[in-house]
């Protein structure tokens, strides 16, 4: 049986409100004590009664003893609880390590040693909190939160079920969705709104020039389904909506276009709604009323039900036919002859590279045939003579085996170049680069429209579409509903207006879930330790009257996640130590061995993102631009992916893991080692796992050894002694200095490799000796984890 | 390929050696933590799929649920879907009406089937003191009859291989569910602390087409997913350092690496996560010997080489994955998942199934056989349980004329070892082999009894999804039980 929920505390005097943002409700206890009984017993109260499915009420202040402790509301709820088990807050963090936290925190990037010493140096009181709104100022906030955010919206940009390395199905342009998300959180657009954009932009204006379902034209030219000249705004409100096209959609494919396949898009995509936005999971009530939660069959076919006039299973688009083109078509004309010019440049470029290029080549391809053994040479010149499908079948056997002796690459032509003509050839390969990124493309984008009229949707008897069972009208789950009926207009437009409708107690739920997820990626756990599932079935709060009063306060500031931010980052909860001092150490592992009172900071490991992104900066090689198409991927033949050799852009591999292909199934595979999730629906909350693929990828990915001698050469350039150097290497990647008995470690380190590679020229010697020591502070426990 | 690798590994072996093996030593840990270690270590988990709905039964963690018949399994997967009726289940009535209309409704999954019922091509066999019926296409297999566990009646939820193969493996057609070698991994944790749990030897030529979904561990920790051990060249991804960092060079650098943990640790000694991940390193020194050394076949008679068909190259590749699969079965690893040559759907016999069924006995029948006779000589097949099955089965009717195409509704597999009933044919068919009659086996009720004999109850090895307790079979919903017959009683 499941344990007994821990009751919440009795309401506790208001007395501090004074020192507080006001609350807008009058205080009375947030939450009864009926609560307190366990809610499955077999007297229990109606499930609709559970905490996280009523309407918000700013709970009352509580009182605490430690109030110089006290720097944002968030420190009461947090002290009350300590207190009423004679703990207390940890002693702040020192400021370097604080630094650190906070960048990573609100931009998944470490500080630079210039930021870090500038910080440190900042004597004003309020250095940290103007660090704060620096930070939630920085374009890097947008890139780190939208991340959290398009994990739950289960972002992807493959269509169908990823399950062949080289043969991902791109859903074109859905990148500019993740870049909207972006968008919208620098910006601190209110939640609410930016809710609504997502599920129903495209119902916000009239934008259609075609009728409904007019599905076979646009599987003759996709291309050619253009709406009405959109402005800027109009067009992010149809981007926006690509988040209801994240859901794996298989129906590209001939034999997976069936009613079996396309009902599975609608339930996916139901199911990724509800545990990202409802923080429900309600996928069970398709085939029963749910066992835990007050959510019915009914409930669930009735929000099915807003979604089927844009996924009919009756009259269906195949995703590779959905995007819509917001180019106009005056603009694609006047695209194709500036591309054309482009490319006869780009094209004349090449030729001149040939010319330095193709003789090497050609001497490089005769030694290799000429390192053959004569008869064998001999046979591959004659089959190499003739067009590919006269040779026998002995002759291309011969090709094929002899080929890797044989193919000259790349690389080896590049490296055979005069200084000269290798300066020739880098600069007509940056001319031609430049070139390729004034191509214009044809805009794209992915978003969500009816087909037609909505059809009548059923209630599938055991969840089974071939048995319909009573026809349903769209509306919220009854527990969220209330009495309120839902507003008129499409229907979409009518779930988004409901959902966050003052008073609700839909608002209610979601502002809890946001404000969950908010304390679980800033404290590593949420305040319910579920993020995707604040119902019956998932864990207790375990601070429910902060839960309540974040949320109340996230609801009555406007839906703005900024101000958020602010109270959470500025409090003295989230500035603790790792450490408790170690008197309060000893008594708190007993009382709260696993912390969930917050007597100390929790050491949290970075996600796979913030790993590379790390690495990157710290060797000064991260591109810090913002946004544009996603990074391409490739499988190599031993079953990792790496960052594709072939790139349009060459400072691709540089980028942020946020813009490489994201795959569902076949991601970076640096990134997967590290816990980069499978994306089959959502993801509401990672793992973080301890696995011996991290060490092997720390130690000998090709990408973190590139990274590590990229590192090295950074700290060597560095004018000073080689104390001075170990030090900004240790800066660089930990934010500190060595202690004493890491620089002799180090130097000892040094020094042996220093003699290792004495027979190397000199300058060498040096990068590779300080390569394996910077390696090594990259694969320490310090630099995975934020303090 | 290097020129002497054995001797090489030995100096690597010697190079890295336990310099600060000491510092794998744990310091005590608080008892609280250790279960939140143990879940995010990945560790053995059995006991700890714990949910806030449930309480464990008061399991040891890494313990069966009750004494288990078999420590492990090897799964021969048959990709693409072998035709049921033309090798393990004999239709007279089919042969009959060869070229005649069907009289049962057929549903088609791709263009170009008829309604033309097709007879199978090759004659039938009695094999063994059972008399088992089985194709002569599979004379080796036949060989074991009476050790075989012939199963005609299964049926799974979809057509398509992709899905069909995530089925198989998850219980589930959708992607994204942990597969069965994950669940075992996550309920008994390793047998080898010196090699993955679960080890996928894969064509290195390529994928099928439901690629690594076929080992995913889902939204278990990515620790249970299934490790790809390549049978060519450098068994595991980034295993070794590039040539230019030498064993010495990398041990210097690991043993600075330590010092430097080893100080961050002790600032931190509640945190044994911390511990786990320093011993990783030392453990990456040490699998670049194991994993080298359980994938080395050099010391293997030329009798075992023989009874792998490692001396025919219709049989090589194949056969080599077989008898790794026995090596790391008694190195330890719990769930070892081979398939056979070639990329794509092998078994997919759309177009001329006399030739391809024809070719893809050859190739699997001896060397499945091999591993067989090679693990009861052993003394290994009541501890490991073989299952030989594709992803679903055949159509009765033509496609292309002298083809078959996908059927959900109907499959055959074989088991031996592991405790299940030899010399044994469970099931039927419907007069054309179309769709499962009697004694209907569904994947989960084939992975609650995998799950029986590995001592796991299937109701209880659960664990939290979005917050509730989810599990393989998912029996409230899918209604899994283990088929008992199936068992040597």
């Amino acid at each position: 049986m499941r344990p007994a929920r821990r009751p919440f505390p009795s309401a506790i005097p208001c007395l501090l409100a004074a020192l507080l943002l006001a609350p807008t409700v009058a205080s009375k206890a947030a939450v009864p004590e009926s609560a307190a009984k366990p809610a499955l017993a077999g007297n229990a109260p109606p499930r609709g009664d559970h905490w996280a499915f009523r309407p918000l009420v700013a709970p009352p202040v509580p009182v605490v003893k430690s109030t110089a402790r006290v720097r944002t509301s968030v420190d009461v709820f947090v002290l009350a609880r300590l207190e009423t088990k004679g703990l207390t807050l940890a002693p702040d963090a020192a400021r370097a390590v604080l630094l650190r936290r906070l960048f990573f925190d609100l931009t998944g990037l470490p500080p630079g040693p210039e930021e870090l010493t500038a910080f440190l140096a900042d004597p004003a009181p309020d250095a940290y909190e103007k660090m704060v709104d620096r930070l939630l100022a920085s374009s890097h906030y947008g890139e780190r939160w939208g991340r959290h955010w398009l994990d739950a919206a289960g972002y992807a940009d493959t269509i169908g079920t990823d399950n062949d390395v080289n043969g991902g199905k791109v859903r074109v342009g859905m990148w500019r969705y993740r870049d909207y998300v972006v968008r919208s959180l620098n910006a601190d657009q209110p939640f609410d709104r930016f809710l609504l954009e997502q599920l129903a932009g495209d119902q916000r204006f009239a934008w259609r020039r075609d009728k409904c379902g007019q599905n076979t034209d646009r599987e003759k030219n996709p291309d050619q389904f253009q709406p009405v000249p959109l402005t800027a705004e109009q067009k992010e409100w149809l981007i926006a909506t690509g988040f209801l096209r994240t859901a794996v959609d298989g129906t590209n494919n001939y034999e997976r276009n069936r009613p079996l396949e396309r009902h599975q898009v609608l339930y996916d995509t139901v199911e990724i709604l509800t545990s990202n936005v409802l923080g429900l999971t309600v996928q069970c009530a398709r085939c029963h009323d749910h066992k835990y939660d007050p959510v019915t069959q009914r409930d669930y076919f009735r929000l099915l039900a807003f979604l089927t006039p844009a996924y009919n299973p009756a009259q269906w688009t195949q995703p590779q036919f959905r995007h819509v083109v917001a180019s106009t078509p005056a603009e694609v004309e006047t695209m194709k002859p500036f591309n054309a010019d482009l490319d006869k440049q780009m094209n004349e470029l090449g030729g001149r590279q040939g010319k330095i290029r193709t003789p090497h080549r050609q001497r490089l391809a005769a030694a290799k045939l000429a390192a053959l053994p004569a008869d064998i040479a001999a046979a591959l010149k004659a089959a190499q003579a003739l067009a590919a499908d006269k040779r026998t079948a002995e002759q291309k056997n011969l090709i094929e085996t002899t080929a890797p002796m044989t193919r000259v690459t790349d690389e080896e032509v590049t490296a055979a170049l005069t200084p000269e003509e290798r300066q020739a050839d880098a600069t007509l390969e940056q001319e031609k680069a430049a070139l390729r990124a004034r191509r214009r493309e044809i805009e794209k984008l992915q978003a969500i429209w009816d087909v037609a009229e909505p059809p009548p949707t059923f209630l599938f008897k055991q969840g089974n579409y071939e048995l319909p069972g009573a026809e349903v009208t769209p509306g919220l789950p009854a527990v969220l509903a209330g009495s309120a009926p839902l507003p008129d207009g499409p229907r979409r437009l009518a779930l988004a207006q409901a959902l966050t409708a003052p008073g609700s107690r839909s608002a209610a739920l979601i502002a809890r879930v946001q404000m969950n997820r908010l304390w679980h990626h800033h404290f590593g756990r949420g305040i319910v330790a579920t993020p995707g599932n604040l119902g019956l079935s998932g864990a207790p709060p375990t601070h429910p009257e902060l839960l309540e009063f974040l949320a109340a306060e996230f609801v009555r500031g406007g839906w703005k996640f900024k101000a958020m931010h602010r109270l959470i980052v500025n409090s003295t909860a989230y500035r603790q130590a790792a450490h408790a001092t170690p008197e309060l150490a000893t008594q708190a592992v007993n009382i709260d061995p696993d912390n969930t009172l917050l007597w100390h900071t929790r050491l949290r490991r970075l996600e796979s993102e913030a790993v590379r992104d790390a690495i990157l900066t710290v060797a000064g090689r991260l591109d810090r631009r913002v946004g544009g198409p996603f990074v391409p991927l490739e499988g190599r033949p031993d079953g990792t992916v790496a960052i594709a050799k072939n790139q349009a852009d060459p400072d691709g591999p540089r980028r942020r893991s946020l813009y490489l292909y994201a795959r569902r199934n076949f991601n970076l595979s640096l990134l997967s080692a590290f816990d980069q999730p499978l994306v089959a629906t959502n993801c509401t909350g990672r793992q973080s796992s301890v696995v011996v693929p991290q060490a092997l990828a720390l130690l000998n990915d090709p990408a973190v050894l590139e990274a590590a001698d990229a590192f090295a050469r950074r700290v060597l350039a560095l004018n000073g002694s080689s104390a001075d150097r170990l030090a900004f290497a240790f800066r660089l990647a930990l934010c500190r200095a060595p202690s004493a008995a890491e620089a002799t470690a180090a130097a000892a380190l040094l020094d042996r490799h220093a003699r290792r590679y004495a027979d190397l020229p000199a300058d060498d010697a040096a990068v590779r000796a300080l390569s394996h020591l910077c390696q090594m502070l990259l694969c320490t426990n310090e630099f995975l984890y934020v303090e | 390929m290097w020129n002497n690798p054995r001797s090489r590994r030995r100096e690597e072996a010697e190079a890295l050696a336990p310099r600060s093996i000491r510092l794998l030593r744990s310091a005590a840990t608080p008892p609280l933590s250790r279960r939140a270690m143990l879940h995010r270590t990945g560790l053995g988990l059995g006991g700890l799929a714990l949910t806030s709905l449930f309480h464990s039964a008061g399991r040891t963690t890494g313990a069966p649920h009750f004494p288990a018949k078999a420590k492990a399994i090897i799964l021969l997967f048959q990709s693409g879907g072998p035709g049921q009726m033309d090798l393990f289940d004999r239709k007279p009535e089919l042969q009959k009406r060869d070229g005649q209309k069907t009289p049962i409704a057929i549903d088609k999954f791709l263009p170009g089937n008829t309604d033309q019922l097709i007879a199978c091509p090759f004659p039938f066999r009695h094999y063994g003191q059972c008399g088992m019926e089985l194709s002569e296409l599979l004379p080796n297999l036949g060989g074991l009859a009476d050790q075989l566990c012939l199963v005609r009646s299964m049926h799974t939820g979809h057509d398509n291989h992709t899905e069909g193969t995530v089925m198989l493996n998850t219980g589930h057609f959708t992607m994204g569910r942990p597969t069965i070698g994950a669940w075992i991994s996550y309920g008994l944790g390793t047998g080898n602390r010196n090699l993955p749990t679960y080890v996928v030897l894969r064509d290195p030529a390529g994928y099928d087409t439901a690629g690594s979904l076929a080992w995913s561990p889902g939204w278990l920790s990515a620790a249970h997913g299934g490790t790809e051990f390549s049978s060519r060249g450098v068994p595991v991804p980034n295993l070794r350092p590039p040539a230019h960092i030498s064993a010495e060079a990398r041990r210097d650098d690991l043993d600075f690496l330590a010092t430097l943990n080893q100080q961050h640790r002790r600032s931190f000694p509640r945190e044994s996560e911390l511990e786990a991940r320093i011993g990783n390193y030392e453990l990456a020194a040490r699998m670049q010997t194991s994993a080298t050394t359980a994938l080395d076949l050099a010391n293997e008679s030329p009798a075992t080489r023989a009874l792998y068909g490692l001396d025919d190259t219709a049989t090589a590749g194949y056969g080599t994955r077989c008898l790794l699969a026995r090596r790391l079965v008694e190195s330890g690893v719990r769930f070892v998942q081979v398939y056979p040559d070639q990329q794509g759907q092998v078994w997919d016999t759309h177009n001329n199934m006399q030739r391809d069924t024809e070719k893809m006995c050859h190739q699997t029948d001896l060397p499945s056989a091999g591993l067989l006779k090679d693990l009861h000589a052993r003394g290994l097949l009541d501890s490991t349980i073989v299952l030989w099955a594709g992803e679903f089965g055949r159509l009765p009717v033509s496609q292309n004329g002298t083809g078959r195409d996908h059927n959900k509704h109907a499959f055959s597999l074989l088991l031996a070892g592991g405790g299940f009933r030899g010399g044994q044919t469970y099931g039927e068919t419907d007069e054309f082999g179309y769709k499962a009659t009697v004694n209907r086996v569904s994947v989960s009720d084939l992975h609650a009894t995998l799950l029986h004999q590995l001592g796991l109850d299937h109701t209880q090895l659960t664990a939290e999804h979005h917050g509730r307790p989810d599990s393989l079979t998912d029996a409230p919903v899918t209604g899994a039980q283990v088929v008992r017959e199936l068992i040597a009683r």
